[in-house]
């Protein structure tokens, strides 16, 4: 008796899927898609273990590309094979494969011999978030004009809507300066210690730019994206250090920073 | 979306030798707008609206665009993925593409996509499923689109049928096209002991609205034997050129394109692989005027 269609497809998902064990042994596919196959000359294992390695290959060069510093820190041997390892437990969900990997840094950090390397996990975030921002929706940036027709009385009760390919990085380390070296194959011990980073990164265009903030102006930024009020933003970031607000939104409107200035006229 | 929101219209594909838009050529088409008669892109990279979209809208404006997608699993049992589907077509709707192309092939099963173009038996229940996630793309993009023959490594059992009369039954049924590979036909006539030329022969020169030309890779074994790996990564095989021919006499002038997806040469490589194409179309299907 022949499978349906759904099962075959499922034994192929299977047998895609399937991990290696510890021992490095393929995984056997499912009896009824060997007996589906025609061997022809070439055993079904063999036929089907094109696919199983085609899945492998392409999404773990995809996330190489995508983590390309993280993978020049940690040895193209080690990331390949643990991105191998990825791609099977973790398959896209989606057909777009630019929106696949977003869990590589949180996977790497439960891996086993990375709980002191840190570092690497801080890169792999930066790296994504620069994935992310490159991909996300082109948008127009808030004009000031939007922002000075608010009454200054409900200034402070109004909020900032981000950018859609803003994205906010914190590290305790400068990690921009070791995702440039890695990139550029320069890494030197120095670079994970240090002040910590406060980045921002957009992209007002084509290109993604990253640059480092004040640590108020990112506590600033931070409590405006998490929705805050500008009035509560603009305590948190005093409470950091000096703060300027009025230097510090000329500047953010100078950029791309913000999308859309909201009224929340009822708190 | 209205045309005076797009007043370069992407326009029909005409009946020339066009090449797939990747991203290492963006910057060249923009800046230096190449003499290339139209170019065909993978929706599923441009579906986040960010810089690949940028420059696929800023592509659009000058050349006649196709869109072939590799992700929407036309073989799925359970139907196609509704929602995206729907992001193509608000893709579609954006950039009018001239052709709307897909693979008779699955992808997904259940939440799971696999990256591929996996093969399908040819028997009346995979048929019937095909049709069915045809329509249900031809409704959502409001036009018919074209199937591909896909490559493959493994025949079934199951199978009852060919694969040219399954494709030419899918297009009877759907109100389809069909877009030939010529490479896929050769790396499966090689792959799995069949005459290429007879498959040609045997798909229906009504049907044929596009062709496709790669090159393919031989994946040796141990034992002596090999399997044919479509890889698009290379020059078209000179057996394939001679398929592209028979192909062009038999379906007279059809919008021909040249596929390069791994080890992406420069763009004039693939724009010399579109003039050979173009030189077989002039001398075996007559004037540049079938579209």
């Amino acid at each position: 008796m022949q499978p349906s269609l759904a099962t075959l497809q499922a034994d192929f998902r299977a047998t895609v899927l399937g991990g290696v064990s510890a021992d490095g042994a393929e995984p056997q596919p499912p009896a009824a898609l060997l007996e589906a196959v025609n061997a022809d000359g070439i055993p079904a294992e063999r036929r089907l273990a094109i696919h199983r390695n085609h899945f492998a290959t392409t999404l773990s060069e995809a996330l190489g590309g995508v983590f390309e510093a993280t993978r020049a820190l940690l040895g193209a041997a080690y990331f390949d094979a643990f991105a191998r390892r990825y791609v099977r437990a973790n398959p896209p969900s989606a057909a777009g494969i630019f929106e696949y990997g977003g869990d590589l840094p949180a996977a790497l950090a439960a891996a086993p011999g990375l709980a002191d390397h840190g570092y690497v996990m801080d890169v792999a975030r930066l790296e994504w978030a620069m994935h992310e921002s490159f991909h996300a929706p082109a948008a127009g940036r808030l004009e000031p004009t939007r922002l000075t027709a608010v009454p200054s009385a409900e200034i402070a009760n109004a909020s900032l809507e981000a950018h859609p390919t803003v994205r906010l990085i914190e590290a305790a380390f400068p990690v921009h300066i070791l995702w440039r070296g890695a990139l550029d194959n320069a890494v030197d011990g120095g670079m994970v210690s240090g002040d910590p980073a406060y980045l921002i990164m957009s992209r007002p265009d084509l290109d993604v730019e990253l640059a480092p903030l004040e640590p108020a102006t990112f506590a600033f930024l931070s409590a405006l994206f998490e929705g805050q009020s500008i009035g509560a933003a603009v305590e948190l970031a005093a409470a950091q250090g000096e703060f300027d607000f009025g230097e510090t939104l000329g500047n953010c409107l100078a950029q791309t920073v913000f999308a859309d200035v909201v009224k929340t006229t009822n708190i | 979306m209205t045309s005076s929101q797009h007043p370069a219209q992407s326009g029909p594909i005409p009946a020339e030798a066009g090449i797939g838009l990747r991203a290492p050529h963006f910057e060249q088409i923009v800046e230096e707008r190449p003499d290339i008669p139209w170019l065909e892109f993978h929706p599923e990279n441009y579906l986040g609206g960010g810089a690949p979209y940028l420059y696929l809208e800023r592509i659009r404006a000058h050349y006649p665009m196709s869109m072939h997608g590799v992700g929407l699993s036309l073989g799925a049992a359970d139907g196609l993925d509704k929602a995206h589907l729907a992001r193509l077509a608000e893709l579609a709707a954006k950039i009018e593409p001239g052709l709307i192309s897909e693979h008779l092939s699955f992808a997904r099963v259940g939440d799971a996509y696999l990256n591929d173009l996996l093969p399908l038996p040819y028997t009346e229940e995979a048929l019937a499923q095909v049709v069915s996630n045809v329509q249900q793309a031809q409704d959502a993009f409001q036009r018919p689109i074209l199937v591909e023959n896909a490559s493959a490594y493994m025949t079934f059992t199951a199978s009852t049928m060919s694969e040219q009369a399954f494709l030419a039954e899918v297009c009877k049924r759907a109100g389809c096209m069909a877009l030939l590979d010529v490479n896929n036909v050769y790396v499966n006539a090689r792959n799995h002991n069949f005459d290429a030329a007879q498959f040609i022969a045997e798909t229906p020169a009504d049907i044929i609205g596009e062709i496709h030309l790669a090159g393919h890779a031989i994946n040796h074994f141990d034992d002596g034997k090999e399997i044919r790996i479509d890889d698009h990564g290379s020059h078209v095989d000179a057996a394939v050129w001679t398929l592209f021919e028979q192909a062009i006499q038999h379906a007279g002038r059809v919008p021909a394109l040249i596929e390069w997806d791994t080890r992406i040469p420069a763009l004039d490589v693939l724009q010399a692989e579109a003039a050979r194409a173009e030189a077989i179309m002039a001398t075996q299907g007559g004037a540049a005027d079938a579209a």
